[in-house]
């Protein structure tokens, strides 16, 4: 019992990590990122490339990589479809996270590369009779540094009070005077960032890197996402830790003949807390704007 | 009466002529052109529903692998089915139909598929029906990778009859065409286009959004489901990834390419897309292409695709069509 609370709590933070990289850019501009499973793609490649360097080099140049790539979506796909309705954007995060895997593919080809990034990490430690992976309180600990430093960010700066304001009403926000563009530019920069540390730790756990391996992550996101209320920052967070209670203890419990069906289960369930629920958990619902 | 049939006409001479060009080419060219016929049941099918009702849904290839599923368990020889998949039921097993009978049927169980997923379409609109609608065909694609007394899980069924040919493909895309075009000009297809035109001011007009999405999806799901077994009798074998995420976005690539407010945009986008892909698909393949000689770069398809669905995002958010239709009126300033 105590060893799956631990393993639901690191694959929470992973899921949060994810969860909130999608939700900040849902809360701002409505926009469903699909193509943030591919930021976490070329976070691992990237990782693969800088491998052989010192681990905090390395992790460092990643995050400046998906960072990179991140405000350079925002800059060539996301700007000009601004303000679009939530299809188009959702169909151009499409193309983008296409585009993005074929470019991979291109350039790396389909094969799985294997990564070992783990060194001192790899060991396990015993607390209290459980067998505690030094990776697990990595992700937990720099999952919850992160998660308060968004917050102070979001609360103590002016910026983070502007984003504030643009997630509650993007029109509102730009007819007091702030700057649109720097607002989504920063939360693309902040969603890029998680997504390069979900990149790093996502690889540190299976080790193994293909063109396609954004898929899964992101998917995660979303139901995360759904499960805690569309377009609330933190319920977000909440969501990808309860997903992963979830999954964990299915993993656990359910009979050997249904296991296999667990991810069905829990997207069956998704649609449920959907039908009944459209806007989430902990969602507000919105009335319709004529 | 001719100017409101005209797009129905004119997109299945369109599918005449190319099907016929395509009958001089060599057989890897007529077997491309076979699968772009399936492919246009498939994307007019997704149309009925995504075109006239402006509700994104990623769901539609359910229905098509249940009419895949379903056509080749009809129509595959028992003995081989007895082989392959032991635990079937026994009428099942020994149920032996031809592509022409099966298709009807599919169409049929991926209606009744529909009707029970209603109530995500009924329920939802917007972002929550494109994630609620994912959702399901991510579920359903667990299923299929699982249920093996049925699908052969990941392994797949393979032995469906490959019959599937130009001749036989045809007149089920010219059905296609005349139920879509059927369904745009039914009071039902007008009442829908209002609400996606503008859904407030349509139900303040007394129309029941519901009640013509669900008409729109019941007819929709019965057109994918023909298209699914059309899909299984081209390929010959099916695997869960034959009928996943991959060919919603194919589909959804082509619509929006073309134009997805349109049945000419659907017909014209599936075309275009189809012809690009294979041109794409043999660069990758590498080789000798008469004067040129290229390595095989994989990746190079996908990346085009992408690369032409961005642009027409940005560049053309209407698609070729721009939401218009084939017009007699298009013909004579053509010529």
């Amino acid at each position: 019992m105590a060893q799956n609370l631990v393993n639901a709590l690191s694959l929470g933070s992973l899921y949060a990590l994810i969860a909130l990289g999608i939700a900040l850019l849902f809360s701002i501009m409505g926009l469903i990122n699909f193509a943030h499973g591919e930021l976490i793609t070329v976070g691992g490649y990237a990782l693969l490339a800088f491998h052989r360097l010192p681990f905090a080099v390395a992790a460092g140049l990643v995050v400046a990589v998906v960072v990179a790539a991140a405000l350079l979506m925002e800059r060539l796909a996301f700007r000009p479809v601004r303000g679009a309705s939530g299809e188009t954007m959702l169909m151009t995060s499409f193309a983008l996270s296409l585009l993005i895997q074929g470019g991979v593919l291109l350039k790396e080809g389909a094969d799985p590369q294997s990564v070992d990034v783990l060194g001192g990490l790899g060991a396990s430690i015993d607390v209290g009779g459980l067998s505690v992976g030094r990776l697990d309180l990595a992700i937990v600990g720099v999952t919850a540094v992160l998660l308060a430093g968004l917050a102070w960010f979001l609360r103590a700066t002016p910026l983070g009070v502007q984003m504030r304001a643009a997630a509650e009403d993007f029109t509102m926000a730009r007819a007091l005077g702030i700057r649109a563009d720097r607002v989504v530019a920063t939360a693309f920069g902040v969603s890029g960032a998680f997504a390069a540390v979900a990149a790093v730790f996502l690889v540190a756990r299976t080790g193994t890197l293909t063109p396609s391996m954004g898929l899964s992550p992101v998917l995660v996101g979303f139901v995360a996402i759904v499960l805690g209320g569309l377009g609330r920052l933190w319920a977000a967070a909440i969501g990808a830790y309860v997903l992963a209670a979830l999954s964990v203890m299915l993993q656990a419990y359910l009979p050997g003949g249904l296991a296999a069906y667990r991810d069905a289960l829990v997207y069956l369930g998704i649609i449920v807390i959907l039908l009944f629920r459209p806007h989430g958990i902990a969602g507000r619902p919105g009335g319709v704007r004529v | 009466m001719t100017r409101r049939i005209a797009p129905g006409l004119l997109c299945t001479l369109l599918v005449l002529a190319v099907s016929g060009l395509a009958l001089l080419g060599p057989e890897t060219t007529q077997r491309t052109t076979t699968q772009m016929l399936v492919m246009g049941v498939i994307s007019l099918g997704t149309y009925v529903f995504v075109g006239n009702s402006g509700v994104l849904s990623f769901g539609h290839v359910v229905f098509v692998a249940v009419g895949a599923y379903g056509t080749a368990l009809m129509t595959m020889e028992p003995a081989l089915k007895r082989a392959l998949l032991p635990d079937l039921p026994g009428p099942l097993t020994d149920l032996h139909l031809g592509l022409a009978a099966a298709l009807p049927v599919a169409g049929l169980l991926a209606l009744v598929v529909s009707v029970v997923c209603s109530p995500l379409v009924l329920r939802l609109d917007g972002m929550a029906a494109g994630i609620a609608s994912l959702a399901l065909l991510i579920s359903v694609g667990v299923v299929i990778g699982n249920w093996d007394q049925v699908t052969r899980g990941s392994q797949g069924i393979v032995g469906i009859p490959a019959d599937l040919s130009i001749g036989s493909a045809l007149p089920w895309l010219v059905a296609a065409i005349v139920v879509a075009l059927a369904y745009q000009l039914s009071s039902s297809g007008f009442r829908l286009r209002a609400s996606r035109e503008d859904a407030v001011a349509a139900a303040s007009l007394g129309i029941r959004v519901r009640r013509e999405r669900s008409i729109a999806l019941v007819i929709s799901a019965f057109v994918c489901g023909v298209g699914g077994g059309m899909y299984a009798h081209f390929l010959g074998a099916l695997t869960p990834g034959d009928v996943s995420l991959r060919l919603t976005l194919l589909t959804l690539l082509m619509l929006i390419v073309g134009g997805i407010r349109s049945l000419s945009g659907a017909v014209i986008g599936t075309i275009f897309i189809s012809v690009l892909a294979e041109v794409l698909r043999r660069i990758e393949a590498g080789g000798d292409l008469g004067p040129v000689t290229l390595a095989p770069h994989p990746g190079v398809q996908q990346v085009i695709l992408a690369l032409t669905l961005l642009l027409t995002l940005l560049l053309r958010p209407g698609g070729i069509t721009r939401g218009r239709e084939l017009g007699w009126k298009l013909l004579r300033t053509g010529t």
